[in-house]
């Protein structure tokens, strides 16, 4: 008899199993240890049943262990809404399903669930290598599907070529529904965040020794396209956070953190540039200079700090244009706080301060003297000597020795100490042009810090003492600075050419998924559709319906035109295969024609083929007339064996 | 009627018997010989057309013979009353009662022979034997024996001094068959004197074997395919245009009965679409008549096989 939906299958495919199991792999990293081993052990055991052919646990385990399953995730998460308690309810009770699965129709039912499970790992964590892995897992589950049907063989490859070319032809509908689907100006849920904001940044307070730790991740901190070419790095200097505040061992920021009130102008033409900021937990924003304007959802800080609104826990592109040449004035508060020296430390320091002040009290030479004292005895070096109480002294008149922070922090303390008011900067310097998509990559390894010093006529002016200590590190960067012993690995590694290519190529694929997938917001689609037809752009909304529509149309059309009448004998299936490739060789087969007379004038026709035809509309013949499951295997592979060639010597002949 | 696929043979064994029996009176027909054995076996009369002196008589003579039934024939005249068929009462002196002395219908076998030479009145006393298997005769109803088979013989309505059959009654019958010139070497052996006589032939079957094997032709497995097929091929008769009536349900329900006892007769436990193919013509000839008067309806039938693609 027919097989039905609910019917056992003769000889259980295993292949099923391994979809859930992959689907589920990637939450153990957002699941208690505990949960991911219950997981694992559940998996486990359904998979030894299987192997020895046990019966699965009855309904009252089963039951159980769902109800379990959502106690357990309540007292562990709370409600069960959202990412953070739906997503392990739904892991779990995958799990507890498979040791229901005993009939084709649970098996497809816990397949389908783990494409859902599969999916909401991109609530957790929307990269393109875990793209790719779910995208694998989507067709494994699909060839998985294909698989739990009655002609369906033990070889999965059949399977797997199946389902590759049902993700193929879905593709055209998954781009058309990317690109026109209407986009929300906000997720409708909570989308990644924290987990992979802000492992490593800048900070708001500077300490020696901070930035040399960051400088030793390679992590990457935003990317920069630039409208037209992209300047020289060595003149790049990505301006964060500004700190104004000393306590004789740690900078901290200005105590003003009110939107910038001061005049300030650009000089010459703006720079225009796409921003892509990694998350991090910092609202930070860095421009080259002056902002020549100010993009919605961000702040102007006293300062000159271009700060967004809320923290950049997002990946976030963001449209600038900055003068790197301008002209910053300062408050009177400002330019106190830049005054401020913590008492009682680093006399030494201040001692020579005030006799450059009684030789020349000129800001521009004092600068100037400031810059000279780096140029003599000073190294650059990666592992300082550590420092006392009083760190200016200690660096300036006995260690010397010192990254960038310290060459930023004495200068400035010098400075004040001279009565030139001064203030640390931190930000990134240069960047790299990936040759691939002629992105700038800005990483952490190129934090940096350098002053900004007050004067009179020229406003807040941008120093750089380390340029003074190791010119290298500005125009060829850190590497070329750095004596090559204490080149961090991570740069070190960087130095190999094909490893440079391979992350290079690896880096810029990232982006352009960034970019272009995950970066596709609504402002976007609408300007790609403003550059298909304003017109259309105009009823964005219209036409997304539309597509949506006209696309649901399609699909019940295909499946009207497919399934019309009824469903499909799968003998017919396989005898239409048969026949379709015995008409290729010209032997058709009469509307009117029985599988019998059929093999008799096929036999007639090609008595070469007569054996492997007359077996084929025989199991035929059984299978849809006896409706015997058993012919239907067998025909089954008879259809797949069966290879008609063309008769070899018809017409012409060869040369022998 | 070589025109349809030959199917493989594997008949069943006490019907191979017969089979090869009756092969030897009837030569060169086993075509026709097995239809009618397929029609016996899906309780079905058997009405065999054509010209006198093509074997008629013998093919129904060796089918009575050698099925080992009770057998009685009828020769059809324009005189033939319905009680020469049926049977009459008469009234008996000694115990003072009507006793009833039942005709010749009440056989397993009944051969009727030159059907169509009796007039209407004779012919209609059949029709009730023939479907219900009983006979009401003022006022009781009396059972026919089982199994009861009737096989008529006719000459072709183009013959002098004939009555033909009305729809009704040919409607009632399950096949019909012709036999034709037979063919040389056929013809060679029966000048040669090789043939036997059919009444010489001995039963190779019971009564019993008959009805089991009938019971076992109900279980041949008829898929909704093939339903579908029969659905098709019956609806295209009705609505061809090419016919003055369609086929009616009866003749389906006879053309899958038919259909069924071909496939039993081949060995097999369920119909393929060569089975209804193999018996349409015969089932469907006679209740088909041409609205154009061209084509007689056994080539219309074939012109319906051609035309009804099998789902």
């Amino acid at each position: 008899m027919l097989l039905k939906a609910g019917a056992k299958p003769p000889r259980p495919p295993l292949f099923w199993l391994l979809p859930p199991l992959l689907a589920g792999l990637p939450h153990a990293a957002h699941l208690p240890l505990w949960l991911s081993g219950v997981c694992v052990l559940l998996w486990l055991w359904r998979l030894i049943l299987a192997l020895t052919g046990r019966p699965l646990p009855g309904p009252w385990v089963r039951i159980g262990l769902a109800l379990v399953a959502v106690a357990v995730v309540v007292a562990q998460f709370g409600l069960f809404i959202g990412r953070n308690g739906g997503v392990p309810l739904l892991v779990l009770l995958l799990y507890v399903k498979l040791l229901e699965a005993d009939t084709w129709r649970h098996q497809r039912f816990a397949l389908l669930l783990s494409f859902f499970v599969a999916s909401s790992v991109f609530l957790h964590d929307q990269s393109l290598l875990m793209s790719v892995y779910l995208f694998a897992v989507a067709w494994l589950t699909t060839a998985a599907l294909a698989q739990l049907q009655p002609l369906a063989g033990a070889d999965i490859r059949p399977h797997l070529l199946t389902a590759g070319r049902l993700l193929l032809a879905g593709v055209p509908l998954a781009l058309a529904l990317f690109l026109f689907f209407p986009r929300l100006p906000a997720p409708l849920w909570l989308l990644p965040s924290g987990e992979q904001a802000g492992r490593t940044g800048l900070s708001d307070t500077l300490q020696p020794g901070d930035i040399s730790r960051l400088i030793l991740s390679d992590a990457i901190a935003f990317r920069a396209h630039f409208e037209g070419a992209a300047p020289e790095p060595a003149t790049l200097y990505w301006r964060g956070p500004v700190l104004a505040r000393f306590d004789g061992r740690t900078w901290r920021a200005m105590a003003d953190q009110t939107e910038m009130q001061v005049r300030a102008s650009g000089q010459g033409t703006a720079l225009r540039y796409v921003l892509t900021l990694e998350p991090q937990e910092r609202p930070w924003l860095f421009t080259l200079g002056l902002p020549a304007t100010i993009p919605p959802e961000t702040r102007l800080l006293a300062g000159m700090q271009l700060v967004s609104r809320s923290p950049v826990t997002q990946r976030r592109r963001i449209e600038l244009a900055s003068h790197p040449q301008y002209r910053l004035g300062a408050s009177t508060q400002e330019l106190a706080e830049a005054l401020v020296l913590p008492p009682g430390y680093n006399p030494a320091t201040r001692a020579l301060a005030q006799s450059w002040r009684q030789t020349d009290g000129h800001p521009h030479r004092l600068l100037q003297r400031g810059l000279d004292l780096f140029r003599r005895g000073f190294g650059y070096t990666l592992n300082p000597p550590p420092l006392g109480v009083h760190s200016v002294d200690d660096f300036l008149f006995s260690t010397r020795r010192g990254f960038c922070e310290h060459y930023a922090s004495a200068f400035v303390f010098l400075m004040r100490a001279a009565g030139v008011p001064a203030r640390v900067v931190t930000g990134y310097l240069g960047g790299e042009i990936n040759p691939v998509d002629g992105h700038l990559v800005v990483r952490q390894s190129d934090a940096h810090a350098w002053a900004e010093v007050w004067l009179p006529d020229a406003g807040w002016a941008q120093v750089d003492p380390t340029a003074s200590v190791a010119p290298a590190r500005v125009e060829r960067g850190l590497a070329a600075a750095l004596p090559g012993a204490e080149i961090p690995p991570v740069i070190a590694r960087l130095h190999r050419p094909w490893l440079r290519e391979l992350r290079q190529t690896w880096e810029a694929l990232n982006n352009g998924w960034n970019q272009w997938v995950l970066g596709y917001n609504l402002e976007r689609q609408l300007r790609l559709l403003t550059g298909l037809s304003p017109r259309l752009a105009a009823h964005a909304w219209h036409f997304s319906i539309a597509v949506a529509l006209a696309g649901l149309a399609v699909m019940a059309g295909l499946a009207w035109v497919g399934g019309r009448g009824r469903i499909r004998d799968p003998a017919v299936r396989l005898y239409d295969r048969f026949t379709a490739r015995l008409s290729r060789l010209g032997i058709e087969r009469k509307a009117s024609e029985g599988p019998q007379s059929f093999a008799g004038r096929l036999a007639q026709a090609r008595p070469d083929l007569a054996k492997a035809g007359s077996e084929i509309c025989a199991l035929y013949a059984r299978a849809r007339y006896a409706q015997d499951p058993a012919a239907l295997h067998a025909l089954a592979r008879a259809v797949r064996r069966f290879r008609p060639q063309r008769r070899v010597g018809t017409g012409m002949l060869g040369p022998w | 009627m070589n025109s349809g696929p030959l199917l493989d043979d594997s008949p069943r064994s006490p019907f191979d018997r017969a089979l090869a029996q009756i092969e030897g009176v009837v030569l060169g027909k086993p075509r026709q010989i097995r239809l009618a054995l397929a029609c016996l076996l899906a309780r079905g009369h058997l009405l065999i057309e054509d010209l006198p002196g093509v074997g008629k008589t013998t093919l129904a003579h060796a089918l009575a013979h050698t099925l080992g039934l009770e057998f009685t024939r009828l020769q059809f005249t324009s005189d033939l009353l319905p009680s020469d068929i049926l049977g009459y009462s008469v009234f008996e002196q000694a115990s003072g009662t009507f006793r009833f002395h039942p005709g010749p219908i009440f056989a397993q076998v009944v051969l009727a022979d030159e059907i169509n030479r009796a007039t209407p009145k004779a012919q209609s006393a059949l029709l009730e034997a023939m479907e219900e298997g009983q006979v009401s005769l003022e006022g009781v109803s009396r059972r026919l024996p089982e199994p009861f088979f009737v096989l008529a013989t006719q000459n072709p309505f183009t013959q002098a001094g004939v009555y033909p059959l009305p729809e009704s009654q040919l409607d009632r019958f399950l096949m019909r068959l012709s036999l034709g010139y037979p063919d040389r070497s056929a013809e060679r052996a029966l000048l040669a004197g090789e043939n036997r006589r059919p009444q010489s032939l001995a039963p190779v079957l019971t009564a019993a074997e008959l009805i089991a094997a009938q019971a076992c032709v109900d279980q041949v497995h008829l898929a909704p395919a093939l339903l579908d097929y029969l659905q098709a091929l019956i609806e295209h008769t009705r609505t061809a245009g090419r016919f003055l009536h369609g086929l009616s349900p009866r003749a389906g329900l006879a053309l899958a009965r038919s259909a069924r006892a071909w496939a039993w007769l081949h060995g097999r436990d369920y119909v393929i679409p060569e089975d209804v193919q193999a018996v349409f013509p015969f089932v469907a000839g006679h209740r088909l008549q041409d609205a154009e008067g061209v084509s007689s309806g056994d080539a219309a039938a074939q012109a319906v096989l051609a035309a009804v693609a099998i789902p």
